[in-house]
């Protein structure tokens, strides 16, 4: 398969798949883009908004409540932490703690600390610790573990 | 049977303990070359560790094995667990240098300076530990970075 990506003014994204049938593979990517255009139902200030999986910085759960925190805005879904996280793993979720789950493309760096632990320093600055039990989780996703 | 011994409490107190060989090995060493260096410096001295006097430091240097599982086994390391390490190690050599009188026959500087050398020892052991942190830190690093790039949905 060809895969041609175009730069150029254009008024929005646009992907277009070109076959002769819908084959294996030709569903295979249609199904991921649904995936990753698969929105999350979420509140905030009594609105409903419709956000893109990608653009969760982090989630926690606080009182039995789920927060997403996105680079500006914090919503409330009624997803539980483990829905978003099998719902949209592929866009890098990954659980921290046993109510956080980070996003690691909006991820800047990451410390390792005493007690097994691992600090995660987001884009926008904000920090999060993975606790002792999750940082092996994460290492094995980064492939750290075998 | 030998399930029943594998899975004993024994078995498992052994094993436990066998985690402390590295230090109690690094400490042995250091003990016999900074006793015996007592006796190079001191010219009017003829120093040779015998027998019962090893044992005596083997045994000691065991139990500043043993500390360190106690209190930094590798999933557990803390600022504050390695300064208590330290702490009980001094009052082992401490109180095993009074007990077995190992320096009675040194002169009275040789009691301090053996102790302030393992001192510096456990340091040095704590910060090879924050090395490894520092290590592991850039590998984590290095693997975030592969990971974004490799799959970043944006690219994808």
């Amino acid at each position: 398969m060809k895969i041609r990506v175009e730069h150029g003014e254009f008024p929005e994204n646009e992907i277009v798949l070109r076959c002769k049938e819908l084959d294996e593979e030709m569903m295979e990517v249609l199904a991921l883009l649904r995936e990753r255009s698969a929105k999350i139902i979420c509140f905030k200030d009594g609105e409903t908004h419709f956000l893109l999986p990608g653009d969760i910085l982090y989630a926690e759960a606080v009182d039995g409540r789920i927060f997403i925190y996105t680079s500006d805005a914090v919503y409330e879904t009624h997803q539980s932490l483990s829905a978003l996280l099998n719902k949209h793993e592929e866009v890098g979720l990954v659980r921290i703690g046993k109510a956080q789950l980070c996003n690691l493309y909006h991820v800047a760096r990451l410390k390792s600390l005493p007690n097994s632990r691992i600090e995660i320093t987001l884009k926008n600055n904000e920090r999060l610790i993975a606790s002792r039990h999750y940082a092996q989780n994460l290492k094995e996703m980064l492939g750290l573990l075998e | 049977m030998k399930k029943d011994f594998v899975n004993s409490g024994f078995a498992r107190l052994y094993t436990w303990m066998t985690k402390a060989k590295y230090t109690m090995g690094i400490f042995f060493a250091l003990y016999v070359v900074f006793y015996l260096f007592f006796g190079i410096i001191i010219k009017d001295m003829n120093v040779s560790l015998n027998f019962f006097t090893a044992v005596q430091m083997l045994f000691t240097c065991l139990l500043i094995g043993i500390m360190q599982q106690i209190f930094i086994p590798l999933d557990k390391i803390s600022l504050i667990r390695c300064a208590a390490w330290i702490a009980s190690g001094t009052v082992i050599t401490v109180l095993a240098e009074l007990m077995f009188r190992w320096f009675s026959l040194f002169p009275a500087w040789c009691f301090p300076v053996f102790t302030v050398f393992m001192i510096l020892g456990m340091l040095f052991m704590v910060l090879a530990v924050y090395l490894e942190l520092h290590r592991e830190t850039k590998s984590l690093n290095r693997n975030l970075e592969k990971f974004q790039n490799k799959q970043n949905p944006e690219i994808i």
